[in-house]
């Protein structure tokens, strides 16, 4: 196991100031900007939530209005208190009620200056967060606002280019589609694209950046005067999600604008991120863009990669790309066979695919959002898991929450924790469990609730949002807006508010109880939501309508900005790299037919050209189809009477158990006196531990469990002991193209008639409809349970020797030689839970080609009869088709 | 050898996830633990056996305590047997986490696993009842007492029958009848349904007299908690003696005229298979005034309809698996056994007055399900769009046209794939909206297959089907717009030189 010490990736900075917001006109706040006064049936006191009748219910339409109107009044207060106290900086500094602005003394303070580029950046990041909250007025008078104070975005701030993309540019292009729009009712009469027109001086501003040997971007750049003049301290390097995720919001532009450079150059980048892939089709973190060389190995869902598949989807979607596509279906794939494990997506090497840490961060939790997205709605609900036991742990999803080393620790200290107290020994573990210790408020583990909630209307999901609801108002809420927690140890708030707080957790969180919100009325576009929370759209429709301006006014100002940055490089104040490389090379490069080739092929059907000539198969094969694994899942509601899925699934316990050692209640939470749900349920008795689980609450879940319905009694199933292990089979660049597939029987064919015809029983061990095949086993990536006796396995059985007997002698041995083999064989089997990102359901059996030559090496063997034997342990759900 | 193969590379292990060794000792602050002072009883393998030999009737939480359902249970089951000791009922815990062996011996599978023990020869129970402390006295005091009472005077009859919180099965067994196979039949019901019934046997003559019961047959009564005592039901005097009739007796008429139906409740109804007519109230004024129509109502449809009561102010959002809208007070009957939905009319102001001939149309089937569908769009939104939005109520309409191509998406609001599609789907209708030549020869249709009802079995989102004069075809094909056109059978014509020039001022950038 390589475990890779932790590096934080968070980029850039700042020189010194010129603040373009600095008119008087600008900095007067203009009162009908205040919501409460404009707010419709929202009243400026507080409505206590402990409204009995309507809390007290299956989230009944009053009661999701009660929560509605409640998360306005959060939103309320925390953009009163940036109007109050922040505007026009960029954001109000909720403790102490102050404008925070970047620091100029210290340009490598990269972790602040990053996001604040001096430009109003909660202004900018909340424009459609006011349609959202069906507030156009204030929409309207914001966007002239902007109109007014920013003619451009000169300001002489060293940004991070990912961030002022995803929060500034993707909030005026949402600002522009909703003025612009007709179909969405928000269209502001007499708008004449200037948004667009400021999208397009922010775009050109950016796309400097990607001025390297690689196209690659510098991770930051001064906006006044490119990335040249910024301190080569903080352009070391480029993340992959960084380097990527501008392809969404810059194709967008170049769509809405008829101008095809910011697409094409921030395309290039996307594709030469994605090109530089290792064998696994993995992406590793970090990238050196003078040279296209990766400066670390290791990769997984969460921080610096995250967007890169999101932004790959949620491209394909928007623009009808099929590439966009085919990199999503390639890079889930292979996320799901070398990185998806029981209950979470591990980090793991890129080049070997081995598990590489063992914590998962707080970014991931957008994840299941994601796969609801994809349509993979099961494994969305199942990996959303984690993160509510987070939640319900830490009350705050720790940065980084280490899961594995508890069992380390103790190993290696069992004799000082001897000594320890038993809250001594919780405290050491409770710290063991939290690698990186702040929370700000973020925004994906709503968002993924959110989504969860849409596709399956699990009522649990509103549960978990009135749970986070309830907790913003009373242990987030601060003087001036909202306060995150700096140390999940302590509890020590954090004197910041992100803008993400108003534009993504208030946004969603509202989005949950709003179910007849605009967005959800408009089902019928594409419209997405960036990674930021800004709704985007596009089609046709949209380009003879919206721009109207005259894009060549515009190419003045770039060559402005050029003349600018050739002026610096004269002063000789700048940084040296990409030398030779001129701005214009890469707008004249003809990027697009470099990003075309670098796609995958399709995956080479004749791969199974063996198997499907030969005569058995070819007969079964007629009737069957063959099809890859389908990823869109039946529509999950279940309606009989109110009724919570989640609630009553049989594993909704085990991570509980599994990661006890890790998953440790912080003492400052023990009989947590904010558990409004225990106070609801008027007794005192569930203070105890548990008690604040989310889905325990008594009320919720008194009224979810009371059916008298014995296929759904409320039980956990045993947790499985079995071990489990992941093998590769070499060579590792096969498995991309190792596809598992499903026999499904054509509509025509009757599989009972099959059998007859072929004189076989139901217990034959031939090919069965539903059963799974893939080719060769080179190129797979398997995980096998080893079952033996007296073990729980995943499928809660009980695992006795006379099992394993069965098994092993399933059919009489072939030959002396064999039965040698079966019987010296060691006492436990294996069995095959996934291959290759597919997991293998009970009863299916996984037919593998016996072309393969590895089968004679002793380490693996196939019997006459076609059980597949590695390392001594017959595999009862794998086996070889002879043909 | 083609590719090289070593065990090494196979057995490096990525990550062994057995479970981690217990450390955080399962402390007594676990709710799912009964405390040390409560009257459960920790029972382990050493002390198992014996413990069932001394208790006749003993109650076992078979548990984990990491097991949440567990957790909630814990309190309740706590209070249950601190209220059971002093009727020597024995509630006991076995941790299956310490106690493997012992729980793997009982089966157990899950957790928690309620199981009564009555003695350790016979096999144990499982225990079916609510997790709720009154509800496990109550369900344990009844396993203590036999399956039928038998009552001998007239005044115990009536003082039990008045006590009872369970309906009451009443046999008046005259002593002249000496068929014994009446009152095992008898027995046998009262065995299998005694958890949520009371059942007694008399030959007193009172009751003989009272309830004018012939000397040559017996009669069944039962009597509803919580209704006075002229209000019993009887089996009809031509009726069978089997098992069956009584039992489908016993489910109809156990069932109150205008009961409240909560969770608890549900599933009894379920089972009941008659139609079930629901009132929704979000006030209990409202079904105070309507409870004698009803009532009256609940009389006359005895055995064909169940009438049933539902608080809104808590379970409103039910209304919405009954295909009705969140507004109360509603009326709406679910027929079980078919699935379809019949409710009057959320449009107008609800009026009492209405449901009696509302049943009469049910009843004579003069009234359409009501089919789960978005609003009909008016003209104003249908002029708008390319798409023909389609919804519940007018998708059949569509589909079932053979003189037009009919081309219907059907999605998930929530799904990338659908929305990806439909801009290239609104280009294609937008294409024959715009050609005169075929406009009414195609229409394409689109449906949110959540919030509609469709005859059509979806498998996944999108799922494309074209109607036409011959049979449904689904579309497996390529989603761009000359793959859709071409699979439609419609030719797009490719725009003229000035026109494209018209469309797209891009060009002229």
């Amino acid at each position: 196991m390589i475990r890779v010490a932790l590096r934080i990736v968070l980029l850039v900075l700042v020189i010194f100031i010129d603040i373009c917001v600095s008119k008087d006109s600008a900095v007067v706040v203009n009162q009908s900007w205040q919501t409460s006064q404009t707010s419709q049936p929202v009243k400026t006191s507080h409505i206590p939530l402990r409204d009995d009748q309507v809390y007290q219910s299956t989230f009944t339409k009053a009661h999701k209005q009660l929560l509605k109107n409640k998360t306005k009044q959060l939103f309320n207060h925390a953009w009163n208190s940036y109007l109050d106290h922040g505007f026009p900086y960029d954001e109000v500094k909720p403790l102490t009620c102050e404008a925070n602005m970047p620091d100029y003394n210290d340009f490598e303070n990269t972790v602040k200056n990053d996001v604040l580029g001096n430009y109003s950046l909660t202004v900018f990041d909340n424009l459609d967060t006011f349609i959202i909250m069906n507030e156009p007025e204030i929409f309207h008078k914001l966007i002239y606002w902007a109109k007014e104070a920013y003619p451009n975005f000169e300001i002489n701030s060293n940004v991070q280019i990912f961030e002022t993309n995803i929060r500034i540019l993707g909030g005026l292009l949402s600002a522009h589609l909703y003025a612009s729009d007709e179909r969405k009712n928000f269209a502001i009469a007499g708008y004449d694209g200037f948004l667009l027109k400021l999208a397009y001086d922010l775009g050109e501003r950016l796309i400097l950046a990607f001025n390297t040997p690689t196209g690659i971007p510098f991770p930051r750049t001064n906006l006044a005067k490119g990335p040249l003049a910024t301190p080569k301290s903080i352009q070391m390097e480029t993340c992959t999600a960084g380097a990527a995720s501008p392809v969404l919001e810059l194709t967008l532009l170049s769509k809405l604008t008829g101008d095809p450079k910011f697409e094409k150059i921030s395309k290039k980048a996307f594709y030469t991120i994605w090109n530089s892939r290792t064998e696994l089709d993995l992406l590793p973190m970090t990238i050196d863009f003078e040279h296209g060389k990766w400066l670390d190995s290791f990769t997984g869902i969460g921080a610096s990669v995250d967007s890169f598949y999101e932004y790959a989807l949620k491209s394909a979607i928007l623009f009808d790309d099929d590439e966009m596509l085919k990199v999503w279906e390639y890079g889930y794939k292979a996320v799901n066979t070398h990185l998806r494990n029981d209950w979470m997506y591990n980090n793991v090497d890129a080049t070997t695919g081995f598990i590489a840490t063992s914590w998962i961060d707080s970014l991931s939790a957008f994840w299941p959002g994601l796969q609801v997205l994809a349509g993979d709605v099961e494994n969305a609900v199942h990996y959303h898991l984690v993160y509510l036991k987070l939640w319900e742990t830490y009350r705050s999803i720790p940065e980084r929450w280490n899961f594995m080393d508890a069992d380390e620790l103790l190993r290696n200290n069992a004799k000082k924790i001897e000594k320890l107290s038993s809250l001594e020994k919780q405290q050491l573990l409770f710290k063991n469990s939290i690698a990186l210790e702040w929370y700000p408020l973020r925004p994906e583990f709503i968002e993924s609730t959110y989504h969860l909630y849409r596709a399956t209307r699990d009522p649990i999901y509103l549960q978990i949002g009135q749970d986070i609801l309830y907790k913003l108002d009373k242990v987030f809420r601060a003087p001036c807006g909202f306060a995150g927690v700096v140390d999940v140890l302590t509890d020590k708030r954090q004197n910041k508010m992100e803008s993400f707080v108003l534009s993504e957790t208030l946004k969603y969180l509202y989005l949950l109880f709003d179910e007849e919100n605009q967005v959800h009325q408009n089902n019928v576009s594409n419209l997405i939501f960036s990674t930021e929370g800004h709704p985007l759209w596009f089609d046709k429709k949209l380009l003879p309508e919206i721009t109207k301006f005259d894009c060549k006014n515009i190419d003045k100002l770039l060559s402005a900005i050029k003349e600018k940055i050739e002026n610096s490089e004269k002063n000789g104040d700048i940084l040296k790299t990409g030398e030779g490389i001129n701005p214009k090379d890469i707008l004249n490069e003809n990027a697009e037919a470099q990003f075309r080739e670098a796609i995958i092929s399709n995956h080479p059907e004749d791969m199974f050209d063996n198997v499907l000539n030969s005569e058995y198969m070819s007969e079964l094969l007629d009737k069957i189809e063959l099809e890859d694994d389908e990823l869109l899942h039946d529509d999950y509601i279940n309606s009989s009477f109110v009724n919570s899925a989640l609630l009553l699934s049989p594993e909704l316990y085990h991570i509980d158990e599994r990661y006890r050692n890790s998953l440790i209640k912080p003492l400052y939470l023990n009989g947590n006196k904010h558990d409004e749900l225990a106070i609801l349920n008027n007794s005192t008795r569930f203070f105890k531990e548990g008690a604040n689980s989310i889905e325990l609450s008594r009320f919720f879940y008194d009224l979810y469990t009371s059916h008298n319905n014995l296929q759904q009694l409320p039980q956990s199933s045993r947790v499985p002991t079995t071990e489990t292990f992941e093998a590769l089979f070499d060579p590792k660049d096969k498995i991309r193209y190792a596809d598992v597939y499903k026999l499904i029987p054509a509509d025509e064919f009757r599989y009972k008639d099959y059998l007859d015809q072929m004189f076989l029983d139901e217990t034959t061990p031939y090919v069965l409809a539903n059963d799974c095949f893939v080719g060769e086993l080179n190129g797979l990536r398997a995980k096998f349970e080893k079952l033996s006796e007296g073990k729980i396995d995943s499928q809660n059985n009980y695992i006795t020797g006379e099992y394993i007997r069965k098994v092993k002698y399933s059919q009489q041995p072939y030959d002396e030689q064999e039965e040698f083999e079966l019987t010296t064989s060691g006492d436990s089997i294996l069995r095959a839970l996934k291959v290759n990102g597919k997991d293998i359901n009970e009863n299916e059996i996984v037919w593998i080609s016996a072309n393969d030559t590895r089968l004679q090496t002793g380490e693996l063997k196939a019997t006459s009869n076609g059980l597949l034997i590695i390392s001594g342990d017959p595999v009862e759900n794998m086996r070889v088709w002879f043909g | 050898m083609k590719f090289e193969w070593s065990l090494k590379e196979f057995s490096k292990v990525l990550a062994i996830l057995s479970i981690l060794s217990p450390f955080v000792n399962a402390d007594e602050s676990n709710p799912a633990i009964a405390s040390a002072d409560s009257a459960v009883v920790k029972l382990t393998s050493k002390d198992f056996e014996s413990f069932m030999k001394e208790n006749p009737l003993v109650l076992t939480e078979f548990f984990a305590p990491w097991c949440g359902h567990c957790k909630n249970l814990g309190p309740e089951y706590q209070e249950a047997a601190d209220k059971l000791v002093e009727r020597n009922i024995k509630l006991a815990q076995v941790d299956c986490t310490e106690e493997k062996d012992l729980c793997q011996s009982h089966g157990i599978r899950g957790y928690p696993s309620l199981k009564i023990f009555k003695g350790i020869d016979s096999e144990p129970e499982d225990y079916v009842g609510d997790r709720k402390s009154a509800a496990i006295v109550s369900y344990m005091i009844k396993q203590s007492l036999p399956a039928v009472l038998d009552v001998n005077s007239n005044d115990d009859f009536t003082e039990f029958i008045e006590n009872s919180d369970d309906p009451v099965v009443v046999q008046v067994l005259p002593t002249k009848i000496k068929d014994k196979s009446i009152n095992e039949t008898f027995y046998n019901i009262a065995e299998s349904l005694r958890n949520k019934f009371t059942f007694i046997s008399t030959s007193n003559d009172e009751i003989i007299k009272n309830y004018k019961v012939e000397s040559s047959k017996p009669k069944y009564l039962l009597f509803r908690p919580n209704e006075e005592l002229s209000h019993y039901s009887e089996l009809p005097k031509d009726a069978k003696l089997d098992e069956d009739t009584l039992k489908e007796f016993i489910q109809t008429e156990s069932k109150p005229l205008f009961g409240e139906i909560t969770g608890n409740t549900f599933q009894s109804y379920v089972e009941a298979k008659v139609p079930l007519a629901y009132y929704f109230y979000s006030d209990p004024k409202e079904k105070e005034e309507i409870s004698n129509l009803i009532t009256n109502l609940a009389k006359e449809y005895r055995g064909k309809i169940n009438f049933v009561a539902l608080d809104a102010s808590k379970y409103g959002a039910h209304a919405n698996n009954l295909n009705m809208k969140e507004e109360f007070p509603l009326f709406v009957i679910h027929d079980i056994e078919k699935n379809l939905k019949y409710g009057i009319d959320q449009e107008k102001n609800f009026e009492s007055k209405s449901i009696e001939p509302f049943l009469k149309k049910f009843i004579s089937g003069k009234i359409e399900p009501i089919v789960k569908s978005e609003p009909i769009p008016t003209k104003e939104e249908a002029s708008q769009q390319a798409v023909v939005k389609l919804v519940g109520k007018t998708h059949e309409d569509y589909v079932n046209d053979k003189k037009k191509i009919t081309l219907v998406k059907y999605y998930a609001p929530w799904c990338g794939h659908c929305k990806k599609l439909a801009p290239v789907f609104e280009e294609l209708a937008q294409l024959i909206k715009d050609d005169d030549a075929n406009k009414d020869k195609y229409v394409i249709a689109d449906i949110d297959a959540t919030l509609n009802d469709v005859p059509v079995e979806i498998s996944g989102y999108p799922t494309l089907i074209m109607y036409s004069d011959s049979e449904p075809v689904v579309y497996k094909g390529a989603r761009d717009l000359e793959s859709l056109a071409k699979f439609i059978g419609y030719e797009i014509v490719p725009k003229s030189e000035t026109e494209s020039k018209k469309d797209s001022p891009r060009d002229e950038l």
